[in-house]
């Protein structure tokens, strides 16, 4: 049978000194997945995903794409792979094209016209002759994303592509993102502290911290797992306070504000009660996001 | 390997500093020529002022063929500043700029971006030599004319004007070679730090450090300092003695490719191994 995993990490550790960046981190990425990478400033997200690109040599575990390793000086794998790490950084003194013409060049790219191609699929074309130190951040990280598609590959990873982004600028990113997996079926690594940004877009994630790993798996059944924190702002505390003992649910109050921990599925059950009851609720609100649920698991 | 160094190539022509060390020259050869126009005449008879008891000295003594033999001096004090400025920026400035680890994602082995980043940076030393030559020797013979070349060293000898071409080839081909070393070792230097400042001031620093224990010429150094190897950068005026020694050619030639080789192989090993976090 074929496997579907287009990157599989297993049991990777770097350390720099005494200090553990990575700790034994597996993991698998499918082919066609959004995979979102969370985890905390200095959580070993960057140092992963650099070493995935054969920029920083691990101390332990494997690297497999398509099944084959990357262990070794052949370097044909990165064929497979395109990446924007960090930040977008070009030559500043060239433009858009003459840095886009270098990487074509290194890339062994023969289709001339691919340059113009991903230019206009980033919107830059109109700005190629450009020099790079005169675009904007929006721009850069257009042109970073232009850069990753140049070569076809099958794999982009993204580490904080939204970083200096203004929220117009967020959203083009996100849909530019979207439209690369869906109309050019290409997978996608997504790291962001935008934690929001990922649970829009992804579909599977792992969430790290202090180079370890804390979960992976499909968003949606790890939120489904989780219990929902729900807002009830009511007058009428003590009755609703009641009631939610009566049903084993815990909660804690906050002024006129009762802070419930409910299994999704029930929710509907306990509002059902709370009309019968007669509790007059102001508002309902759900509480708990993926940010709630990471800050959960790396505090 | 060849597409990667004329990309290596057409970013040196691309970056500004790249003119700095031709524009140096040209500022530097026009002056010293010009001095030496105006004033030339009264430097040269205080230099040879006892020549004149013992021998008798007729016709143009500056000419085009003495302002090069002076100005290749120059070698050993300029020219290694100007060469470091393009190769010392040439991987530590790309990990400062975050480029490094954009051209690392690609296809091709540390060892090959390694190399080609290694000959680029000879085309531009050995491009910079050249500049040197013809803006020397243009710029004379428009102003000296040519003759005879006086040499003072370990004694006077007087070199014919038809016997001098193949001595400065051969001369600016030695000094390629100590340029060259300079280009490595600034190299190798830029692939252990991450800003473009340290393989410049690293390189010219071990210079300096060399030269002084070359120039006092201490008992204690006596037999390393043939193996030094910027005390061969001035092994190029081997080649206007009389009677040329070829065995000391051949044993400067043989020391300073070996130090071209084993900085590149230090260069090659440390950059293979080097972890890219800029």
């Amino acid at each position: 049978m074929l496997s579907n995993k287009l990157l599989e990490i297993r049991h990777l550790e770097k350390s720099f000194g005494s200090f553990k960046a990575v700790n034994d981190i597996s993991l698998h990425v499918n082919k066609g997945d959004i995979y979102g990478f969370l985890g905390p400033n200095g959580a070993g997200k960057s140092t992963t995903l650099r070493m995935v690109l054969g920029l920083i040599k691990p101390n332990k575990g494997e690297i497999l794409i398509s099944n084959k390793s990357i262990e070794g000086n052949d370097r044909k794998f990165l064929n497979n792979i395109g990446a924007l790490i960090e930040k977008p950084d070009f030559y500043k003194n060239l433009s858009a094209l003459d840095n886009l013409k270098i990487l074509f060049k290194m890339s062994q790219l023969k289709n001339k016209n691919r340059i113009s191609e991903v230019l206009n699929e980033v919107n830059l074309w109109d700005k190629r002759n450009q020099k790079v130190g005169g675009y904007s951040q929006g721009m850069k990280q257009r042109l970073g994303i232009a850069q990753t598609l140049l070569h076809q590959p099958s794999l982009i990873i993204l580490d904080e592509p939204s970083n200096g982004l203004d929220p117009q600028g967020q959203a083009a990113m996100r849909n530019l993102i979207l439209r690369i997996n869906k109309d050019m079926g290409i997978t996608i690594i997504i790291s962001s502290h935008i934690l929001s940004e990922i649970e829009k877009i992804a579909n599977r994630m792992v969430v790290i911290n202090k180079g370890q790993k804390i979960l992976e798996g499909n968003v949606k059944e790890l939120m489904a797992k989780e219990l929902l924190k729900v807002n009830f702002k009511t007058e009428s505390v003590e009755d609703l306070k009641d009631l939610l003992s009566n049903k084993k649910i815990d909660f804690e109050v906050r002024n006129n504000n009762i802070i419930a921990l409910i299994n999704e599925e029930n929710i509907p059950l306990v509002i059902e009660d709370i009309v019968k009851n007669n509790i007059s609720i102001q508002e309902v609100r759900q509480m708990r996001t993926l940010e709630e649920l990471f800050l959960g698991l790396t505090q | 390997m060849i597409q990667l160094t004329l990309i290596e190539l057409f970013k040196i022509i691309k970056r500004p500093r790249t003119y700095i060390g031709f524009l140096a020259i040209f500022l530097t050869v026009g002056a010293m020529q010009l001095a030496m126009y105006f004033e030339g005449e009264e430097l040269i008879a205080l230099a040879i002022q006892n020549l004149e008891n013992d021998f008798r000295l007729e016709g143009k003594i500056i000419n085009t063929n003495l302002m090069t033999y002076i100005l290749l001096n120059s070698l050993i004090i300029h020219i290694p500043i100007l060469i470091c400025l393009v190769t010392g920026d040439s991987l530590a400035g790309e990990a400062s700029s975050g480029t490094l680890r954009l051209i690392l994602q690609r296809p091709y082995s540390r060892t090959q971006i390694y190399l080609s980043k290694a000959l680029s940076g000879y085309i531009y030393t050995t491009s910079l030599i050249i500049f040197l030559a013809l803006m020397t020797y243009v710029l004379g013979y428009f102003l000296f004319g040519t003759g005879d070349l006086i040499v003072l060293r370990r004694g006077v000898t007087v070199i014919s004007s038809n016997d001098v071409v193949w001595r400065f080839l051969l001369a600016f081909c030695s000094g390629t070679l100590s340029m060259l070393v300079v280009a490595s070792l600034s190299m190798m230097i830029s692939s252990f730090v991450n800003n473009a400042i340290g393989p410049i001031v690293g390189t010219i620093a071990i210079i300096i450090g060399l030269n002084i224990i070359f120039t006092l010429g201490a008992p204690l150094f006596k037999d390393i300092i043939p193996y030094i190897f910027t005390s061969h950068f001035v092994k190029w005026q081997y080649f206007f003695d009389f009677n040329i020694e070829l065995d000391k050619i051949k044993l400067s030639v043989f020391v300073q490719l070996a130090y071209v080789f084993i900085f590149n192989i230090i260069g090659i090993i440390h950059f293979n191994r080097k972890d890219i976090l800029s």
